[in-house]
């Protein structure tokens, strides 16, 4: 997925981190009292789902300044707002080199059940 | 694939692996009961339509187990109401349209006045009729729509079978086909009874194997999308999984499936004043039909009993 968000290359990681943030206060619906932890889960917990990833891929493009491969994305890598920002925000553009999310991948194929 | 060969070469030696397995097959079961039409339908006869029958039983004695309501759908399904999940975006090379002549007499009379097939063995169809139906791609849409606008009032459990189509690029007997038969247990409910139904049936699923002497693993899967990258649904499942198919060796004969509130909320079904969430757990019979045979050979007499293992799991230890 290709993005056309405006590149933050080189910007401060706190910025990009709250950028993230905001974004998700934004849009995440039925958020706790305590409101939006780093830890919420944030699809598990259904406060994002589906329509949402596509836009936040390209909002985490914009930020990274580099496109992100959808075929490399694993179980987890959005579960909440500090595995976003240690797996596409914090090490680079390599999305390998800042995993901290679980590493099992689906397996797909044209006579799914 | 030798150095040197063509990707064409590698897929036309794929294609003739393919049909030579095909062939093997076939003549294997025959006695048993098979025969393969090259279009991707199988015909189930005498012992294997026993088994198969069999097999059926076996899955419904686990839904026994959740007091299931059972439900017969029709073979095809209506596209304004699947359209709410945005069906024919996600999997339209899968889709099989029934399709009607229009039943103007003049077009009628076009249509009858002259040879019905072309030298391909193709329709040569005059004026067509609107398309509102799809052939059911899978046997448990039908029960979101035909329960839509509904408060629950505690946990639905149904079992419904269809025979499904789905178009591929090639199919294969027992293992790929473009005509199915599935077997599906299905909840409605909280997230909680729901997640409890889809771990139950899951631990089931696994002591029937078991009993079957059937290996299987359990893999994460997603479904088959068109143009996977692009989306929602298909992003979704490979971040936040919520499919896994039973692997007999590389074929899935069994899946389970969280649907979220996906469907409760396209089809206004209310569990606790919020969108019902939904799972499912589905068995592809003709595939059981593979493993069994893979398994214990293609003579009847070396069959297990499906049902009466399923029955021993139950008595085993219900959830």
């Amino acid at each position: 997925m290709s993005s056309d968000h405006p590149g933050r290359v080189g910007a401060d990681r706190s910025v990009n981190v709250e950028m993230l943030r905001s974004w998700v206060a934004r849009k995440a619906k039925d958020l706790p009292p305590e409101g939006l932890a780093d830890d919420l889960p944030l699809l598990e917990g259904r406060h994002l789902t589906s329509l949402h990833i596509p836009e936040l891929i390209l909002l985490l493009e914009g930020l990274r300044g580099e496109a992100i491969d959808v075929e490399r994305l694993q179980a987890g890598d959005f579960r909440d707002l500090r595995t976003i920002a240690a797996r596409f925000l914090v090490g680079g553009p390599d999305p390998d080199a800042a995993c901290a999310a679980e590493t099992v991948p689906a397996r797909s194929r044209g006579a799914s059940l | 694939m030798r150095r040197g060969d063509s990707p064409g070469a590698l897929a036309r030696s794929v294609a003739l692996s393919r049909q030579q397995r095909s062939a093997e097959l076939t003549a294997e079961l025959r006695p048993a009961g098979l025969a393969w039409r090259q279009n991707g339908h199988a015909v189930l006869a005498g012992p294997l339509a026993r088994l198969a029958a069999n097999c059926d039983r076996g899955f419904t004695v686990l839904a026994d187990v959740w007091q299931a309501e059972p439900e017969e759908h029709a073979a095809m399904i209506e596209l304004a109401g699947l359209e709410r999940v945005d069906y024919l975006a996600s999997f339209p090379h899968l889709a099989t349209f029934p399709i009607c002549l229009d039943p103007d007499e003049v077009n009628l009379k076009e249509f009858t006045g002259r040879e019905p097939l072309d030298a391909g063995g193709a329709v040569r169809l005059t004026g067509t009729a609107p398309v509102r139906e799809v052939l059911t791609p899978a046997a448990c849409y039908h029960v979101y729509l035909h329960h839509q606008g509904e408060s629950l009032e505690g946990p639905l459990h149904l079992t419904t079978r269809n025979t499904c189509f789905r178009r591929e690029a090639y199919y294969e007997p027992l293992r790929r086909q473009w005509s199915f038969r599935m077997r599906e247990l299905v909840c409605l409910g909280t997230r909680a009874e729901v997640a409890e139904f889809l771990a139950s049936t899951t631990s089931m699923v696994d002591a029937l194997c078991r009993e079957l002497d059937l290996p299987v693993t359990w893999e994460l899967a997603t479904d088959p999308f068109f143009q996977p990258a692009r989306n929602p649904k298909y992003l979704a499942q490979r971040l936040q999984p919520t499919k896994r198919e039973a692997l007999f060796g590389d074929l899935a004969i069994a899946s389970t499936n969280l649907h979220e509130d996906h469907f409760g909320a396209a089809f206004d079904i209310t569990r606790d004043g919020r969108p019902a969430v939904s799972g499912c757990v589905a068995f592809g019979i003709e595939r059981w039909l593979y493993a069994v045979t893979r398994r214990h050979g293609a003579d009847p007499a070396g069959w297990p009993d499906v049902t009466a293992a399923a029955l021993r799991v139950v008595a085993g230890g219900a959830p």
